[in-house]
């Protein structure tokens, strides 16, 4: 006998459908024009590969708010190589940045014992101001074969997946179920018998991979790097997360189709109010406001299973 | 209505934890300059009593009368108003904050000048207690977290002493101090009484007690025995009152010899460990309960960890005989056969929050895995239905949350969960703490099972009775060593276990 | 046992200094000796005043173990009411301007923290982005009028400027050690902070408590609005959580001071690593690294470092 369905559980399905529905109607319905769809869909995939690797850092409790910062340089960092020296350098260099600063960060965090949320956005400062290094002073093009990918059909393609990959390793392995456990007592986890700073540096080095995959999906996408590139990826990959329904603790309540209900509802915010006539400028607001109220709901209804901070 | 010859009169306390009774129609009355104490085995109400009348907890029903008035403390404040005043057994201070801070923290406006909190006049006020009350002089300027447990101990016995208390609450105070400190303590004990102000106070130190106190009372399981005088007590027949309790026909086992086998499953050689524990040697072999008993502080809690790879060595090694390998980490044990189920249950031992399906099949994930590292849903759920079958676990279904269960069936979970796996070495820790009489019978049958399964059963615990009633072999420690051993047989008692732990 | 660890003690304390000079001759002479100047030091020290009153800020807020991160947004609505403010009233406007925000904004966050229970850094950063969107608005708006953000007279500005700030720098020290050390408040704020449990045992009341850190690392706050209104002349708004990086510099400084918090009280040690970080970051300029770009890669560099540092000898669970 597995779980029974909860109310809980649906709520995020319920607030989702609320809002492409008003959305829908204020933005007359040009919501639901092929145009929209197809750029609503461009932007949650990126959230939810980001978001496919951050959820094992949420799960144990832990934050990650780097994954902009990895995403950018890894890819700027691999075309520079990669125009210069050939092709063949630009997948390993990337995909080998991203798992990098990902073990760099899951060291910091679990051998000197520095909290992941202060250190996580030290490292995405810190990397900003390395991506500005480079594209402040030239324009870094994306490498040929990498701009040839860009359809629809192939980011599709790779979002299912990266999606179906590790969400099968975040619900059906070993190593997923012992992410959320230390979200629920990491020090349960600890003399039961695991070894949870290896378990901790696995999930920042997966982390950093998928922000890896961000950064080539950006690149492609935007044919080359800029100074804004994954900026703002942190925060609407942990509000797709939080929005889900996933309690801020962690826990055995981090589920992965929560998160792409999360990444969808937050891609139809953005798109719906822009298309109701939102400005710019209200839309991080409203996304703050949003990100409070859903993890107090959340919080209510999970009642007395949160611990303060 | 009141007397007034009794300064405290407790009439019928009744005090629960969950399901478990801690203090069950106490009668307690105590005079103005009377120095009592109390006696009892861990676990049979004592400090409960005393937080309830230091005003820590809030009582269940009875009723307390404080000089003639009706007296129901909301917190150590309200009961510092009313002039009763506590040294906790476990340390309450402000690590960061300077010693003098710490005395006079929640009432700090009693030293400031300006309104600005004044050292001269923190130095003055701990002056005038230091010599009101003849005791040393301590550092005010070092952060408590800086200072030793004695020193500790003393700031606290400052901060009490601040509220000018007609009952002063001693609770394991004397432990922890030097011989020095003890003169110290005893001269302001024999103050007090000399005032007219009454002591209550626990020691573990019996012949102590006997000497310092009026009278005593014995606790037993939550219930207060009786109160005797001092003076006509000797340590010996304390002793018995403290722990004689009947032991139930099938409760523990009846056998009066050892009996396992040769086998050895888990070598412990010559350890000295990070945490301190030194020169730890032991064998476990199949089909073996074997004991570990002392005070809280002897370090056997620290033999359970060191056993399952979670302690640092610094010397020697422990071999784990089934598999021929050391155990160097938590994951060499788990992965070789080995559970361990510690003391604190609902902090290291439990997912509070997650499902008690969760809780049973985390620890056997490694043999569900199927094809492609696969979990098998399937065999998960076999796991978690026969375990809440076979532990009897009480609850609406195996996908209720951990913590709306009572203490006793959080119990079975937590030793459930490793005794449903295949294994070599079970490491249990505290098995029945907080627990009622119905589970700890449940528990030890299981227990008992599981040796007769040839399971070898490192136990550690603080009550003696059920290290007897269980145990092939006790290994009694002090101050983080080995002190003795005893083979189950005619050694087997607990005055012989008592005189070497304390 | 002791005296063994004091001269060790010793000895690395000598081996730092002596690193540190070597490092401070090695830059000036890079810079062609720009670098150790009483004009340049003067202008070290006024660039650290506003870093400095935002640390002490921080180090109520971690006193109390809340970690809110809004307080960039904060200074930029701060000085922009400042400057407004100023420029009508005067030298007072400027003062009550920047308090009055600080003040209330912190408040705020405090209230919200208290009453939602969200853990403080995921709330704070909720507050971040409505701050900062109030502050882009505003400037989107003057923008739309023709008119920039809104530009403190000089007139009104020599609370940022010498001999003032330093003043102000040392009034500074003055309120943060005795509010930190000497009330009863900055007691019960660090005991709070320490250990919940224990302090209301001993009768400290938590709620009021952190609603009154609230008010008081709000002042700080709102003392780095006004000197950072009179010191740059305006402050220009910040979108997407970049406001966060502009308290970094705060931050190294009161993670850098926690180290040094066993020798100096925490109130002293942060001006002193305030300079020294503004200090590293005026070499930098003076050697010709460019600013948001290295410059910002040492600065992640030494949070982390410092983090590192402080949290030497930590044991347990960290998350």
């Amino acid at each position: 006998m597995r779980r029974k369905i909860q109310l809980k559980d649906w709520v995020s399905v319920i607030v989702l459908a609320i809002l492409v529905a008003v959305l829908g109607i204020l933005s007359k319905g040009s919501l639901f024009s092929g145009l929209n769809i197809k750029n609503l869909l461009e932007q949650s995939m990126q959230v939810i590969i980001g978001a496919s690797g951050v959820i094992f850092i949420i799960a144990m409790g832990s934050t990650d708010l780097s994954i902009g910062g990895t995403a950018a340089v890894s890819a700027t960092v691999a075309s520079v190589v990669a125009n210069k020296l050939g092709f063949v350098w630009f997948f390993p260099l990337s995909i080998g940045i991203g798992l990098l600063c990902g073990w760099f960060i899951g060291i910091i965090v679990t051998k000197c014992k520095v909290s992941s949320f202060m250190c996580t956005l030290a490292m995405l400062i810190a990397l900003k101001g390395f991506l500005n290094v480079f594209v402040t002073s030239s324009v870094v093009l994306a490498p040929m074969q990498i701009t040839k990918l860009n359809t629809i059909w192939f980011k599709v393609g790779m979002t299912l997946v990266i999606v179906i990959v590790m969400g099968y390793i975040f619900e059906c392995t070993r190593f997923g179920r012992i992410c959320k456990a230390m979200g629920e007592n990491e020090q349960m986890v600890i003399s039961m018998g695991v070894n949870v700073d290896r378990v901790r540096i696995k999930a920042y080095m997966l982390s950093g991979l998928m922000a890896s995959f961000v950064g080539i999906f950006q690149l492609m996408q935007q044919y080359g790097s800029s100074a804004t590139m994954g900026s703002f990826l942190e925060m609407k990959v942990m509000m797709a997360i939080f929005l889900g329904g996933v309690l801020v603790t962690g826990g055995f309540s981090s589920k992965v189709y929560k998160m792409i209900i999360g990444a969808l509802m937050i891609s139809v915010m953005v798109t719906g109010l822009y298309l109701a006539g939102v400005g710019q400028d209200y839309l991080n607001a409203v996304e703050g406001i949003l990100l409070m109220v859903v993890l107090f709901m959340t919080m209510q209804l999970n009642k007395g299973k949160t611990r303060a901070d | 209505m009141a007397n007034s010859e009794y300064i405290l009169d407790i009439r019928k306390l009744n005090k629960s934890f969950g399901p478990t009774h801690a203090n069950v129609n106490i009668d307690f009355q105590l005079k103005a300059g009377e120095v009592r104490g109390l006696a009892g085995e861990n676990g049979s109400g004592k400090s409960t009593l005393l937080s309830q009348i230091a005003g820590m907890y809030g009582y269940d029903s009875g009723e307390m009368i404080l000089k003639g008035e009706p007296y129901k403390p909301s917190s150590p404040v309200d009961a510092n108003n009313h002039k009763i005043a506590i040294v906790v057994q476990e340390l309450g201070m402000i690590s960061n904050l300077p010693a003098g801070v710490n005395i006079f923290l929640g009432k700090t406006k009693k030293c400031t000048k300006f309104g600005l909190i004044n050292n001269g006049l923190i130095k003055k006020e701990a002056a005038q207690l230091a010599e009101r009350w003849n005791m040393p002089k301590i550092d005010l300027n070092i952060p408590a977290g800086y200072m030793n447990i004695e020193h500790r101990k003393m700031v606290e016995l400052y901060r009490a002493l601040s509220a000018d208390p007609d009952i002063l609450i001693l609770d394991e105070v004397t432990q922890s101090l030097s011989q020095d400190n003890r003169k110290f303590l005893y001269g302001l004990i024999e103050q007090f009484k000399a005032e007219g102000r009454s002591v209550i106070l626990i020691s573990h130190d019996i012949e102590e007690m006997i000497d310092i106190t009026d009278t005593i009372s014995i606790l037993r399981d939550g219930e207060l025995l009786e109160t005797v005088n001092s003076s006509e007590i000797t340590s010996d027949d304390l002793k018995q009152k403290m722990v004689g309790r009947k032991i139930e026909g099938d409760y523990y086992r009846s056998d009066n010899a050892p009996d396992y086998h040769d086998e050895v499953l888990l070598k412990v050689q010559d350890v000295d460990t990070e945490a301190g524990l030194e020169n730890i040697s032991f064998e476990l072999h199949k089909g073996e309960i074997l004991g570990f008993c002392g005070l809280s502080d002897s370090g056997i809690h620290d033999i359970g960890k060191l056993a399952y790879g979670l302690e640092k060595l610094k010397k020697g090694r422990v071999h784990l005989a089934t598999a021929d390998i050391d155990i160097k980490n938590q994951e060499d044990a788990l992965s070789h056969r080995v559970g361990y189920a510690p003391k604190d249950r609902d902090t290291d031992a439990l997912m509070m929050d997650a499902t008690i399906w969760d809780n049973f099949t985390l620890p056997s994930l490694q043999e569900v895995k199927g094809p492609v590292a696969k979990l098998s849903t399937a065999k998960m759920n076999k796991i978690a239905e026969d375990a809440v079958v076979e532990y009897q676990v009480k609850c609406t279904s195996s996908q209720q949350t951990m913590r709306e269960l009572s203490g006793g069936n959080k119990q079975k979970v937590n030793l459930g969960r490793w005794m449903l796996k295949d294994l070599d070495v079970l490491i249990v820790d505290c098995p029945t703490r907080g627990v009622d009489v119905g589970v700890k019978a449940y528990l030890y049958g299981c227990l008992r099972a599981a040796k007769a399964n040839n399971l070898g059963i490192l136990m550690i615990t603080d009550e003696l009775a059920e290290a007897i009633g269980m145990c092939d072999n006790i290994i009694v420690m002090k101050d983080n060593r080995i002190v003795k051993e005893i083979e189950r047989g005619p050694e087997f008692k607990e005055e012989i276990i008592i005189e070497v732990m304390i | 046992m002791k005296k063994k660890t004091n001269i060790k003690g010793i000895v690395i304390l000598i081996a730092v200094i002596v690193v540190i000079i070597a490092g401070v001759l090695v830059i000036n002479h890079l810079c062609d000796n720009r670098f150790l100047t009483v004009s340049n030091w003067l202008l070290i020290v006024a660039g650290a005043a506003v870093p400095t009153f935002t640390a002490w800020g921080l180090s109520f807020l971690f006193a109390a173990s809340v970690t809110d991160f809004s307080i960039g947004a904060i200074v930029i609505l701060g000085g922009t009411m400042a400057g407004t403010l100023g420029n009508i009233m005067g030298i007072p406007g400027v003062i009550i301007g920047g308090l009055s925000v600080g003040i209330a904004l912190t408040l705020i966050n405090f209230l919200i923290f208290n009453i939602t229970k969200i853990p403080s850094w995921i709330a704070g950063m909720g507050m971040t982005l409505i701050y900062e969107c109030a502050g882009v608005v505003y400037s989107n708006t003057r923008l739309a009028h023709g008119k920039q953000v809104v530009q403190l007279e000089n007139q009104y500005r020599a609370l940022g400027m010498s001999p003032w700030i330093y003043v102000v720098l040392v009034i500074g020290v003055v309120i943060a050690y005795i509010l930190y050390n000497k009330t009863s408040i900055g007691v019960n704020i660090r005991a709070v902070g320490n250990n919940r449990h224990v302090a209301k045992q001993m009768g400290i009341p938590i709620v009021k408590t952190l609603i009154l850190c609230g008010v008081i690392a709000g002042f700080f706050f709102g003392c780095s609005c006004f000197l950072n209104e009179s010191y740059a002349g305006r402050s220009i708004a910040a979108s997407g959580l970049t406001s966060i990086s502009s308290i970094f510099q705060s931050l190294a400084a009161v993670l850098l001071a926690q180290v040094m918090q066993k020798k100096i009280n925490i109130v002293f040690a942060i001006p002193i690593a305030t300079i020294l970080i503004t200090a590293i970051f005026n070499a930098q300029t003076q050697l010709g690294v460019q600013s948001g770009t290295w410059q910002q890669v040492v600065l992640g560099a030494i949070v982390i470092i410092f983090g590192v540092i402080a949290q030497r000898g930590t044991k347990g669970v960290v998350k």
